[in-house]
Formats: C-alpha cells, sequence, structure tokens
C-alpha cells in the first residue's frame, strides 16, 4: 500500500514537473515570437523615420525661403528645399522629397522619394495607409499652414489591430 | 529555443536602446533650434535640453551673405542628428553665441 502511494505521488510530482516545463515552453515560444516580430517592426520604423527625417527636417530650408510642403493629398505628401541656395527648388534632386502610399493589388506600401530614386521603406500588407496634414491645433490641414505630417496606418483582415499613425515635424513652420 | 530567445530579446534590447538614442538626439536638436540663438558651451547647452544628451552644438552657418541658418547638431548615445533652421533676417548671423 506504502508503494502504491509513493509511486502515486512521484507520478503526480513528475506530472506537475512536466506540465510547469511544457507552460514556460510554451510561454518561451511566445515571447520568442513576440521579441522577432517587436524587433522587426522597431526596425521598420527608425528606418522610415531617419529617411523621412532627412526630408522632412530639412523642408523650407533655403534664402528665399521655399514653401515646406510643396504638395499634400491623402497619399502624398512633397516637401522641397533649397539646399544649395540657388533660389530654385531642384525637382530632380534630393532638394524634392516626398512621402508616399500606394495601394494596389490587395498591398499597402509606404515609400519615401528622393529626388527621382523612389524606395519602399514599408510593406504594409493589406493595411490601410494615409497621409495628413495637422495644423498647431492637430486638426487636418492644407500643405501651406501644415506644420505635422501623420502617416496612419489601420490594420485590416485577420490581424486586425490597434491604428498606428507617425507623426513628422515640419521645422520651418515651428517658429511662425 | 533558449539560445534563439536570447539572441532575439539581445537584438530587441539593442534596438530599444538605438530607438531611444535617435529619440533623443532628435528631439535635442529640435530643442536646440528652439534655443534661437547661438551657444558656446555644447556640453552645458546639452545639460539645458535633458540629461540623456552628451553633446548640444547650436552654432550659426552662413552659406551665402543673404542666407543665413541657425544648425543645431545633437548627439546621444550612438545617434546624432542635425537640424537647420534658416533665420528669416540674414543679419541674425552677426549676433555672438551665448
Amino acid at each position: 500500500m506504502a508503494t502504491l502511494v509513493e509511486a502515486a505521488a512521484a507520478v503526480s510530482v513528475a506530472g506537475a514537473i512536466l506540465l510547469l516545463v511544457t507552460t514556460a515552453l510554451a510561454a518561451s515560444a511566445r515571447i520568442d515570437a513576440l521579441c522577432a516580430s517587436v524587433g522587426a517592426e522597431l526596425v521598420t520604423d527608425r528606418q522610415l523615420e531617419q529617411l523621412l527625417d532627412r526630408a522632412s527636417l530639412a523642408s523650407g530650408a533655403g534664402p528665399a525661403h521655399p514653401p515646406a510642403i510643396s504638395s499634400l493629398s491623402a497619399d502624398t505628401v512633397v516637401f522641397g528645399s533649397d539646399q544649395n541656395g540657388d533660389g530654385v527648388v531642384d525637382t530632380t534632386s534630393s532638394e524634392t522629397t516626398a512621402l508616399e502610399v500606394r495601394m494596389g493589388s490587395g498591398t499597402t506600401s509606404v515609400r519615401v522619394r528622393l529626388g527621382r530614386q523612389t524606395m519602399t521603406v514599408l510593406d504594409a500588407g493589406d493595411d490601410v495607409a494615409s497621409v495628413a496634414g495637422l495644423d498647431r491645433y492637430g486638426n487636418a490641414t492644407a500643405a501651406a499652414s501644415a506644420r505635422l505630417v501623420e502617416l496612419t496606418l489601420i490594420p485590416t483582415g485577420d490581424d486586425a489591430g490597434a491604428t498606428r499613425t507617425m507623426l513628422f515635424t515640419v521645422p520651418m513652420r515651428m517658429f511662425q | 529555443m533558449s539560445a534563439s530567445l536570447i539572441a532575439h530579446a539581445q537584438s530587441l534590447a539593442a534596438e530599444l536602446r538605438a530607438r531611444r538614442d535617435v529619440l533623443c538626439a532628435r528631439y535635442a536638436a529640435l530643442g536646440g533650434i528652439a534655443l534661437g540663438t547661438a551657444r558656446a558651451d555644447a556640453t552645458a547647452t546639452a545639460t539645458l535640453v535633458g540629461p540623456r544628451v552628451g553633446s548640444l552644438a547650436v552654432y550659426w552657418v552662413r552659406p551665402t551673405t543673404s542666407w543665413c541658418v541657425l544648425r543645431a547638431a545633437a548627439a546621444c548615445g550612438e545617434a546624432t542628428r542635425v537640424l537647420d533652421r534658416t533665420m528669416p533676417d540674414p543679419s541674425a548671423c552677426s549676433a555672438p553665441p551665448q
């Protein structure tokens, strides 16, 4: 009888340990996947911020004070600057840069255009993406009075989750 | 599994540190521009905008006689950011650093 009780106790302890190990392994796998996905998301965000900072932070520079944002629509914002001081915003060089959202064939991409070069910096899958200009009160506004540029990504479909927004400053407008 | 988890966690920690440094430098540069004039001491200026800012140099640049730029160069950890602001009045570049 005593042996049976001991055996049952041993099986119970072994079962509990097995359950703990299994739970720990499952948690570990979830944390592993989360670390990988959050890390990848942060890298993408930082890359996009860095590339767009090059455009937005320099916009409006130049002795003739060119418009910082030359055009703005729901899918494109175009920044301008006169970096060599010749009085002209060159549309074929990095004096003209743009943030573009393009949707086609069920996929959305966020692109940065530097002069005549365009690169996709974010493949947003089936998310809905848009661009807007915000005034000093956070209201949507036109190119001439935008102080912030907002990129919004709204997840749809199976992975629908929280809406992501990224804001980019237009420094030349900060002190006006 | 554990090796992969450790590698991913380390990679994520490095990315978070990089992101923190980039944001720190970005906003320090904006803070430098907001100061509005050139500053003599980059280290002392850095303390004005945040404890994590390593240095913040704010100085005048005059690309041409009619073009005056206030430039802020900030460094936080490994990250740096440079931000320019074209001044409305080109004579602003004549003001001595504070």
